[in-house]
Order: structure tokens, then sequence, then C-alpha cells
């Protein structure tokens, strides 16, 4: 038996395949997980490098942009990659703090790191008992 | 000159029936305009070009995430086998997965070479999440200039 969740999920990677098809860039796929103090994103960008690649925010928007880079010498025999620029775009929630957004390039994936504003961190309290 | 898709992992009679199966299905679910393949496929692969230049092959492989030891490149004859594994972080106790939409697992994938490779002279590099691997054509297999005399 499948859930629901399992059935949204897969509800939108077909959105993010007709999104590909129809705007003619490359959705890059994306885990996104948080943890107490921030929300961590890793996107999966091969093809491109650090100086291509660009990370803005607009309008309460994170906008990723990857440009391909894929020089080849000679004729191309077999093809699967897409010869296709990266682009994806992230609501941020009220939660983020949009100034302390960190970029980190490890070797074709790009992870960013969302930290919350203070006042949304959980926090312990501590409790006396008299 | 062509490639075709061979992969020496699952080869019988029947894991052929199946991939026709697959295509079957995949040409009617696009007739659909519904993706159903993403319900059956279970693992992943990664995405190759190969490019041919007057002297070597390039084979390009996009296996972003993965290191070193994780990645194992075998030359047999004339076929080239990428074989690898990407892990996923062990999960700790304080983070919650929002979303997975990244694969993981293990793949491998066979090339066969048109022309003979000097197998000892292929070099393989890896950056930017693309694995580049390079195989200069043995001497007889380069295309040669004639000169013609009058």
């Amino acid at each position: 038996m499948e859930t629901k969740v399992q059935e949204e999920v897969k509800a939108e990677t077909r959105d993010i395949q007709r999104y590909e098809n129809n705007y003619g860039y490359v959705v890059p796929r994306c885990d996104i997980r948080e943890t107490n103090d921030q929300f961590i994103l890793l996107m999966e960008m091969p093809g491109t490098k650090k100086d291509s690649l660009s990370v803005k925010l607009d309008k309460g928007h994170l906008v990723v942009e990857g440009r391909m880079v894929n020089g080849h010498d000679g004729s191309l025999v077999y093809s699967e990659i897409p010869k296709r620029n990266y682009r994806r775009v992230f609501k941020l929630t009220e939660m983020v703090n949009p100034d302390a957004i960190q970029a980190r390039w490890l070797e074709g994936m790009l992870e960013l790191t969302l930290a919350k504003k203070e006042e949304v961190k959980p926090r312990d309290i501590e409790i006396n008992i008299q | 000159m062509s490639l075709i898709k061979f992969n020496p992992c699952e080869r019988d009679i029947f894991s052929d029936l199946f991939s026709m199966q697959k295509d079957m299905n995949r040409m009617l679910s696009t007739l659909w305009g519904d993706n159903r393949e993403l319900d059956s496929f279970q693992g992943w692969y990664p995405a190759v070009d190969i490019a041919e230049t007057k002297d070597d092959f390039v084979v390009k492989v996009e296996v972003p995430g993965m290191s070193k030891d994780d990645l194992k490149i075998k030359m047999q004859e004339n076929v080239l086998t990428v074989q690898g594994e990407k892990k996923q972080e062990s999960e700790s106790k304080d983070q919650n997965y929002h979303r997975i939409e990244r694969s993981f697992g293990s793949f491998c994938r066979s090339f066969r070479l048109p022309s003979m490779v000097k197998a000892d002279k292929i070099e393989a590099n890896y950056k930017d999440g693309i694995l580049s691997i390079k195989l200069p054509k043995a001497e007889e297999a380069k295309s040669k200039e004639i000169e013609i005399k009058f």
C-alpha cells in the first residue's frame, strides 16, 4: 500500500518532468532536510561549475540557476545528457532568515543552507520544580 | 558507426522481453500523457555522452555526489564497464527530510566501443560531478590520410 505522501512525491516528480519539457530547462533534483536551526537543500547539478552558478533572492523566492558547460572535442557518437541549463525556484517560508543563506559547491552538487530566524528556532525551556 | 546500449548485468531472454514490455508501456503512457514508468522504475543509472575525435573516445558519465572510491571502471576486450554506488548520507536523529528526489543505489553500465583502444592508456577524471574517461584509439584504428600520387 502506498501512502499519500509517496503518491504526492510521484505526482510532483511528474510535474517536474512536464516543466522540463515545456520550459526548456532542467530542474535539478533536490533533497530538503530540516534541523533545529536550519533547512539544508542539496541539489544535483552535474555538468555546471562554480563560476556558472547563480543563487538569487527575489521577492521571497530563491532562484537557483546553473549554466551547462559541456564542451567536448570531436563529434558526439552517443548522447543522453541534456544540453540545457538548470533552473529551480523555491518559495521561502517566513521561518528563514534571508540574510543568512549560504551556498557550497560540492563536486556536482549545490548545497544551500538556510538558517532559521532566531524566534522560530525550537528551544529548551528549563522547568524548575519546586 | 553506432553505439548500442548494452547491460551485461542482466542479460537473458526474459530481461529482453521485460525491457520490450517496458518500452511498449512507456510508448503507451506517453500517448496518454501520463508518465507511469516512474511507478515501476526501481533503480537509477547515470546519463552518458560519448564523443569521438581522431585519436580517442571520451566517455562522460553524470555522477554527482559520488567519491572516487564509489566508482569502478573496467575495460575488457572492447567493452567499457562503469560501475558505482551512490550512498545516502546516514540520517541523524535531529534531521527531518521534507523531500528526497535524488536517487541512490548501485548502477552498472557497459558500452561496446566501435574500435580497438589502448587499454593501458585509459585516463579517468572526476570533476564537477562528471566522470570523464579518455580512451586513446589503437594505432590500427586511427584514420589515416592517404596521399594520392600522380
